[in-house]
């Protein structure tokens, strides 16, 4: 099996939240022995809260009655609020699916499963949430009102799980995701309103369609394809691309004597400090220009490092892109290089490589 | 793990105490910044864990016990600390919360003595890298402090 550019990365940001936890298990497990030890040697009576932790800390049968439960519920809404994650992606496929919220919806359910099992019966600790969600402003502007419904069966699902109230939680998964089906597939709503709905694309028989109709799903199968994400993407793109060509209209200086870069190296990396560092001794090199023009760290992406420069016609792109990933080891995750100028004639097509992009956005 | 690591083990596990590597111009220890304030401070605790456990100080087993779980702990955080903020205290992290274990284990064992031996070797390795500027440590984990 082929592995992703991103599998060595994804698996060294595993291996490192792994061993944290499980240093996290042994700081708990030293600091259990120090209170343990400090109890037996030193009188602590007088201090009645650290009195309580030594009690907490010491009642392992108890403390392990509470994780068994949290799991339980934390499953059980996992497994209940799941359904609804597959029912959202399966009713959104025309819109378009956010994936963003197929993952709230998940990770929401199993929240405030967690928020409700704190709660309990207790009412001051339900107004001290209060002001903390009114803090947090867990707020958004959902495209499709049926989005908030998902959340809010997400929410309710968490909720029955959290109270213990398992047959609820369970049943209000199975019924509303049936409804949810039901309702998408008789397409509730619209054809009753008049509007002509085109048929999604099957994909397992695309031999029976013929003549008109088969340039009907040819077009519904553009548009499937463009929809949601694909398009998201694309408009990304062309941001980037039209970013980068006025960094580099503003990194010209004539009066400098720098010319205007007309190319741009995106480069990401699991650490942009050490990344930065190899690639600068290459960049700089035999008197190439290449100038940092931003350096930005998303926990989902890693580091990330935009480079604007000029290209000399002796260097291939391709060649430029080898030469970087070989010094850039093992940081650099993957290096996307973009002409600024508009597309270039190619000379010689062996020396591209898949990496490499020519005249994006144009 | 490149080859150097893996055919070396041994002799790395060796090299990270004593900071000695042969044929390797490798300089990873900073003459300050980088990580040398806890490098400074675990060569502090080791040598106070030392005083504490030798025999003639007269200190109890309890006591001593109570002493090293907190070095531990906080060795423990030093490492949470290097695999969160990918500060440079990985050293002081492996260093603090073996040794203090190893301690305890054997003042546990009346073995205070060993104790002590272990602790000034421990000490002279830590000593030794601050001199040279060469951690053995930091080259099996792939990291300059400099």
């Amino acid at each position: 099996m082929k592995n992703e550019p991103g599998d060595a990365a994804c698996r060294y940001s595993a291996t490192r939240l792994l061993a944290y936890y499980l240093l996290v298990i042994f700081f708990g497990f030293l600091s259990s022995e120090l209170l343990v030890e400090l109890n037996a040697n030193y009188p602590l009576d007088e201090f009645m809260k650290i009195k309580e932790l030594l009690s907490s800390t010491m009642n392992s049968t108890g403390r392990a009655d509470d994780v068994l439960v949290t799991l339980w519920s934390l499953l059980s809404t996992f497994i209940f609020v799941l359904p609804i994650g597959w029912v959202y992606m399966l009713t959104k496929r025309e819109e378009g699916i956010d994936p963003s919220l197929v993952q709230t919806i998940i990770v929401l359910g199993m929240v405030v499963c967690g928020v409700m099992m704190l709660l309990q019966d207790n009412l001051a600790r339900a107004f001290g949430l209060v002001g903390v969600v009114a803090a947090v402003r867990f707020r958004n502007t959902l495209k499709d009102t049926k989005d908030a419904v998902y959340v809010f069966l997400a929410i309710g699902i968490g909720m029955g799980c959290g109270l213990r109230a398992y047959h609820i939680a369970v049943w209000l998964s199975i019924v509303m995701c049936a409804v949810l089906y039901v309702l998408w597939k008789f397409r509730v709503g619209r054809t009753a309103a008049g509007f002509e709905v085109p048929a999604l694309t099957n994909a397992s028989e695309p031999e029976k369609t013929k003549g008109k109709d088969k340039k009907k799903n040819k077009g519904n199968e553009a548009a499937v394809a463009l929809s949601g994400a694909s398009l998201k993407r694309i408009e990304e793109n062309l941001e980037q691309t039209e970013r980068l060509r006025r960094l580099a209209t503003l990194l010209a200086d004539k009066n400098k004597g720098i010319k205007k870069p007309n190319a741009a190296l995106i480069i990401r990396a699991t650490s942009a400090a050490e990344a930065q560092h190899r690639l600068d001794r290459v960049l700089t090199n035999g008197g190439q220009a290449w100038h940092l023009a931003s350096a930005s760290f998303s926990e989902r992406d890693g580091g990330k490092l935009e480079y604007l420069g000029r290209m000399d016609q002796a260097t291939s792109p391709a060649t430029l892109i080898e030469r970087l990933r070989q010094s850039g080891k093992p940081y650099v995750r993957d290096i996307e290089f973009i002409y600024l100028r508009g597309l270039k004639k190619q000379k010689n097509a062996d020396e591209s490589d898949g990496s490499e992009r020519l005249g994006e956005g144009e | 793990m490149n080859d150097w690591v893996r055919e070396n083990k041994l002799k790395n596990i060796i090299d990270s105490v004593t900071g000695f590597i042969e044929g390797s111009p490798v300089i990873n220890v900073g003459f300050k910044g980088g990580d040398l304030q806890t490098r400074l401070f675990t060569a502090s605790a080791i040598l106070t864990l030392i005083v504490l456990t030798a025999p003639p100080t007269g200190v109890s087993d309890s006591a001593l016990r109570i002493v090293t779980l907190a070095s531990a702990m906080t060795g423990a955080i030093f490492l949470m600390t290097g695999l969160v903020f990918t500060a440079r205290t990985h050293y002081a992290g492996i260093v603090l919360t073996a040794l203090p274990l190893i301690f305890k284990l054997l003042v546990g064992w009346q073995w205070r003595w060993a104790a002590v031996v272990i602790g000034l070797l421990a000490l002279s390795g830590s000593l030794l890298n601050l001199t040279t500027r060469r951690c053995g440590l930091n080259k099996m984990l792939h990291i300059s402090s400099v």
